[in-house]
């Protein structure tokens, strides 16, 4: 009995030792650089709405771009910000108007719906060995306590978490579910699984192809229609919502999370000799009377912002007031167009530029 | 609780660790407070049901076996009634004051919609039997209220089946050795396979389903019949996982469950379907109902009526709406019409089809009732069927390209797979498990099917049986 107890016991050994040095091999294969290279340059394209493109695809994508860009050995400056930088800032241009420093390289990091409460736990990929400085553009819901809930399995931080929030004795779910988001954290295949299984079915569907454009939206997508760019205020949705709730609470509250954790990221940068200029990201007029930012008062937020700023040593740039009321620059309420992204682009270079060459 | 939640695993690893350190006769004692707290994690109430109907039903054995001694039924009546009333209080009250209010055209009786506890339609049924056998002289009232309380309550089986005998089970509780190794292994194998069936299969594929379904109007024929076959596999693996998981947890702690499925989508004839598919409920139906209505020994009508009420009720203990009726009455027509025609030239000409036809044939036929068993209503299902045959209003290939390819890959794999190990089965009678005699390949076997589960689980899903 004895005997066959062992035999068993050496099956499952075995099974379960043969199974983890099987998702070792498939990890480091994903982690080594000639597979991230081609993962991030056959990244999907971004479809809104259409059901192709799934909003945690999009976010693992961003992820692991992030991912690759980190292992680049060059000296770059790396704007930081949500979808408004996505889509609003223009590598290319950028570059063209960095005349004091033609060598640093522009790097676009912006991260969908990205609050500056992640700013901490993404550091490593926002800032690499070769950053000479970050550019944070941010949002009215930038600094609340929220979280986004497309995000947290892709970008949150369990370990972040569990510092904000400890996890007593008897919580059992919690606990494993701490210890589920910590093992996908650490394991690609685990973090990125959307984003995989999204590569396997394009590649059986014979439709794999370099990005062609980084941006979500095409060059030619015209303006919102005028029914959508009123100034008159409509209803607002419910505060239930994470992106209303987000935009109230970085509005009304001045000790949240998202204040606090800009404040420590600029003490951060400043200690590691980075220099950290921070901007609003341009942001429509038009959408300031829409649901979700209705009632908002963006100035506090700004206020607020330009005094953390001088606190820590960042370089703080108002916001470009003649710029947001040109609707022909946007594509909605935070998404720069074509247009209006080259002109941004150019426009924050410069100052960039200026900044960087006192 | 369900097998795939940590409190479970945590549940499940202290339970054994105790039942390892107590005596033999302790052990029972240990499982019956093992299940109450898996029970109990649903709700304290579910909990006080069931152990009343437990104390209910063990009393009420007691005064059957001695009332069937003087020929005396009456207590048996009062069970079947009883176990019957709880069911259809929770289960049908608001069913039936619905179709009573939609038929009279008014408001008249008030919809009360109480939370099901989970597992009642199992536990129920076994009740009924039992105290039937009881009453039947199968077997002997159960002497230690220890042995009724594991039989009704052993978490594996509690809350979606199989649906134990006491016949089988009880003697169990005297003789159930934990940890004996070939069955712990045979039993992890079993967890094995029925987790990588939920997770990796039934999970991926419930997203797809789902959406279909919620929206079929926006899809053709095409598109349909994939999200129909779908669901056919969706629902194998969701529940033939979960019964293989209770059976592996329950050879891990010594007993040995029935066998639920035995490869029904190979089946050659309805009948034969039903002889595979939760082969724990319909041997049920046709034990305590099919029989009793007179079965088939008398003509054609009386078979034909015996399996009309029978499938009338075993789609109405499926859930209380019209849809699982009628889901019910369509197997139960297609098993009369398989019975009338057996003998007839029809008959003789369908044993004459080639065995792979045949299973098509029924796999089809059984994927036409998956429609009214998964639809919201018999409107839904009605256009469903009517967009599969091409009569709906859509082009027959609408929306064919947001079909994903992987889930087409996905698809013809599990089939593949279930093939392969069909065959294995049938070369090494070997049911349910990994089917290779070989230790490499049996090692080699689990640690895919754990990289697949690590890998490719698909967003955590409830069992769809917990519903009934």
């Amino acid at each position: 009995m004895r005997s066959s107890k062992a035999i068993v016991l050496i099956e499952v050994i075995c099974a379960s030792a043969l199974a983890l040095v099987t998702i070792v091999a498939i990890e480091s294969t994903l982690r080594s650089k000639p597979v991230l290279q081609w993962l991030d340059l056959h990244r999907p394209p971004y479809i809104p709405r259409s059901g192709l493109v799934d909003i945690r695809v999009h976010v693992e994508k961003q992820m692991l771009h992030l991912e690759a860009l980190a292992r680049e050995p060059e000296r770059r400056v790396s704007f930081v910000g949500s979808s408004s930088v996505v889509n609003g800032i223009d590598e290319y241009d950028v570059k063209v108007a960095l005349k004091a420093a033609p060598k640093l390289q522009p790097r676009n990091l912006g991260l969908t719906g990205m609050l500056s409460s992640e700013l901490s736990p993404l550091r490593s990929l926002l800032v690499s060995d070769g950053t000479v400085a970050v550019v944070y553009l941010y949002n009215g819901f930038s600094f609340s306590d929220v979280r986004n809930p497309d995000a947290i399995d892709a970008r949150g931080s369990a370990i972040d978490d569990l510092n904000h929030e400890p996890i007593a004795w008897w919580q059992i779910r919690r606990a494993a579910r701490f210890g589920e988001r910590l093992l996908s954290e650490r394991l690609w295949i685990r973090r990125y699984r959307n984003l995989i299984i999204s590569y396997v079915e394009r590649i059986l569907a014979s439709d794999i192809e370099p990005l062609r454009s980084p941006f979500d939206y095409s060059v030619d997508r015209p303006p919102p229609p005028m029914s959508e760019r009123t100034r008159v205020p409509r209803p607002p949705v419910s505060s239930e919502n994470w992106v209303r709730r987000a935009y109230i609470e970085s509005s009304e509250r001045d000790t949240t999370l998202g204040y606090s954790a800009l404040s420590s990221f600029c003490d951060d940068l400043k200690r590691n000799n980075v220099r950290l200029i921070i901007s609003a990201a341009p942001e429509a007029l038009f959408g300031r009377t829409n649901p979700y930012a209705v009632g908002i008062d963006f100035d506090a937020i700004d206020a607020r912002i330009e005094k953390i700023s001088k606190q820590c040593g960042a370089y703080y740039i108002g916001r470009d007031k003649v710029f947001e009321d040109d609707d022909a620059n946007f594509v909605d309420e935070v998404h720069l167009s074509a247009k209006g992204r080259e002109k941004y682009s150019k426009a924050i270079g410069a100052k960039v530029d200026e900044v960087l060459g006192r | 609780m369900s097998f795939h939640s940590i409190e479970f695993f945590f549940l499940l690893s202290v339970t054994l660790f105790v039942l390892a350190a107590v005596t033999h006769t302790a052990r029972p004692w240990i499982l019956v407070i093992a299940s109450y707290l898996f029970y109990a994690a649903g709700s304290l109430l579910w909990l006080a049901i069931l152990v009343a109907m437990t104390l209910l039903n063990f009393g009420l054995a007691k005064l059957i076996e001695r009332g069937s001694a003087k020929g005396n039924g009456g207590a048996l009546i009062i069970g079947v009634v009883i176990n019957a009333a709880l069911l259809a209080s929770y289960k049908y009250a608001g069913f039936l004051a619905e179709t009573f209010n939609s038929i009279a055209g008014c408001k008249c009786l008030p919809i009360v919609s109480l939370e099901l506890p989970l597992g009642i339609s199992f536990y129920v049924f076994e009740s009924i039997s039992y105290i039937v056998d009881v009453h039947r002289k199968r077997m002997p009232a159960v002497r230690r209220l220890r042995d009724y309380a594991l039989f009704i309550s052993f978490f594996p089986h509690l809350v979606a089946g199989p649906i134990v005998r006491a016949a089988d089970f009880v003697p169990q509780t005297e003789t159930a050795k934990p940890f004996d190794p070939y069955a712990s292994r045979r039993g992890l194998e079993l967890i094995a396979v029925g987790f990588f069936k939920k997770l990796v299969i039934a999970d991926n594929l419930a997203p797809f389903v789902d959406r279909v379904f919620l929206n079929h109007a926006a899809y053709g024929g095409g598109v349909l019949w994939i999200a129909c076959i779908a669901f056919a596999i969706q629902i194998y693996c969701d529940f033939s996982g979960y019964t293989d998981i209770a059976r592996g947890i329950a050879k891990l702690l010594g007993f040995e469950l029935a066998l639920n499925f035995d490869w029904p989508y190979f089946s050659r004839s309805i009948r034969d379907f039903w002889r595979r598919w939760h082969i724990s409920l319909s041997s049920w139906l046709r034990d305590y109902l099919y029989i009793p209505l007179g079965g088939n020994r008398g003509g054609l009508t009386q078979f034909a009526s015996a399996v009309t009420v029978t499938w009338f009720l075993g789609g109405l203990w499926h859930g209380a709406s019209w849809t699982f009726i009628l889901w019910g009455i369509y197997h139960g027509t297609l098993v009369t019409a398989a019975g009338w025609s057996r003998g007839s030239r029809i008959g003789s000409l369908w044993e004459h089809v080639p065995a792979p036809l045949q299973m098509l044939i029924v796999f089809l036929s059984v994927v036409a009732g998956w429609v009214l068993f998964r639809a919201k209503t018999i409107v839904d299902a009605m256009q469903i069927w009517g967009g599969m045959l091409g009569l709906g209003s859509m082009p027959f290939t609408e929306k064919f390209d947001r079909v994903s390819p992987l889930l087409i890959v996905g698809m013809l794999v599990a089939a593949l797979m279930h093939s392969i190990t069909y065959r294995l089965r049938r070369h090494q009678d070997n049911v349910c498990s990994i089917g290779v005699e070989s230790v490499t390949l049996r090692v080699v076997a689990i640690a895919a099917i754990i990289v697949g589960c690590f890998l490719l689980a698909g967003t955590s899903q409830t069992f769809i049986y917990f519903q009934f």
